[in-house]
């Protein structure tokens, strides 16, 4: 690997994958990725390979605590199948990326979910997916949910809904990817 | 089982009881508690489905539904107790069922069950103070 040619124009951020055509993708690629005329080489930049790479392979740890986690879910079944995006479950903080927080949070469990994004190694990321993860959602003011997971761990992108559909946590899950896609080595923007 | 049968048992203790559907309902005075719980699960109520209260604001009422799995029936026994302060009997001696469910009153509610093995909170944390579903109690501004 190697820096692009200088004719290379600054990489841009990637449109949603929704909307992406054949067309796009290859425009795209050409502003990433030089061709050495004659050679057998690929010049691109490493940033955009490592972007690529973890965008392209989330894997997240289900952390179900209520009704949103059965939309969680079966947004990975077969209907909505979150493997086309390379979202994968995890049943252990220490081989995941993402951490899914769907559902209620209680003061009780406060602290175990900190202690198990604790334990996820970095890059790591937080989605706080239904109302309630997001601001206490119907519980709001209650005496022993936790306002919004945001008051434990960082939260990247917030899905609102109560519970969201699962079209709603996958367009989270492509927002978080553009996420990814606008990050450097030297350092998270 | 009758609501005659379980005056003829309990005598006075018994304030009220009458059939509905296949639920008997019997409001008792609490030092029958124990001996109406095993009275019953003798007879086939061997399964303590939910124990609960209810503040109506002048007294708190503990609830106990006992079901019959064979037969299909239910008794629900209604006792009081003072609204702050009360306790009543541990029936986990008769019922060990009932272990969790007198811990979730305690802890929501506040009444202590004498004699039961294990008697802390067991959803809120051991910090909280107060029980947050008494009428009385102030809302808790979320933090």
């Amino acid at each position: 690997m190697g820096v692009t040619g200088s004719g290379a124009a600054a990489p841009q951020p990637p449109p949603p994958r929704s909307q992406e055509t054949a067309k796009t993708l290859a425009r795209r690629l050409a502003d990433m990725v030089v061709l050495v005329p004659g050679g057998e080489f690929i010049l691109t930049k490493v940033d955009y390979v490592l972007n690529w790479g973890r965008a392209s392979s989330i894997w997240p740890l289900t952390y179900g605590l209520a009704c949103c986690a059965i939309e969680m879910m079966c947004t990975a079944a077969s209907r909505w199948d979150l493997d086309r995006f390379g979202v994968m479950y995890r049943g252990t903080p220490r081989q995941s990326d993402l951490m899914v927080v769907a559902g209620t949070v209680t003061k009780k469990m406060a602290p175990v979910l900190r202690q198990l994004y604790d334990q996820m190694p970095e890059p790591k990321y937080v989605i706080a997916m239904g109302g309630c993860a997001c601001a206490g959602g119907p519980f709001h003011d209650s005496y022993f949910v936790v306002q919004g997971v945001d008051q434990i761990v960082p939260v990247d992108i917030y899905v609102p809904g109560c519970p969201p559909r699962p079209e709603a946590f996958i367009d989270g899950i492509y927002r978080l990817q553009q996420k990814i896609h606008q990050e450097s080595l030297r350092g998270r923007k | 089982m009758t609501p005659e049968d379980l005056k003829a048992q309990f005598g006075d203790d018994v304030e009220a009881a009458e059939q509905v559907g296949r639920e008997l309902r019997l409001r008792l005075r609490p030092a029958s508690l124990v001996a109406c719980c095993r009275f019953c699960k003798e007879r086939g109520y061997s399964y303590p489905a939910d124990i609960t209260a209810v503040d109506t604001g002048a007294e708190m009422r503990v609830v106990y539904r006992l079901v019959s799995l064979q037969r299909g029936e239910h008794i629900v026994i209604s006792v009081g107790v003072p609204r702050t302060g009360g306790s009543l009997p541990s029936v986990v001696g008769v019922l060990k069922g009932a272990d969790w469910p007198e811990r979730e009153v305690f802890d929501l509610f506040g009444v202590r069950f004498v004699g039961h093995p294990d008697l802390r909170r067991i959803l809120l944390t051991d910090d909280w103070q107060g029980y947050p579903l008494l009428k009385t109690a102030q809302p808790a501004k979320g933090s």
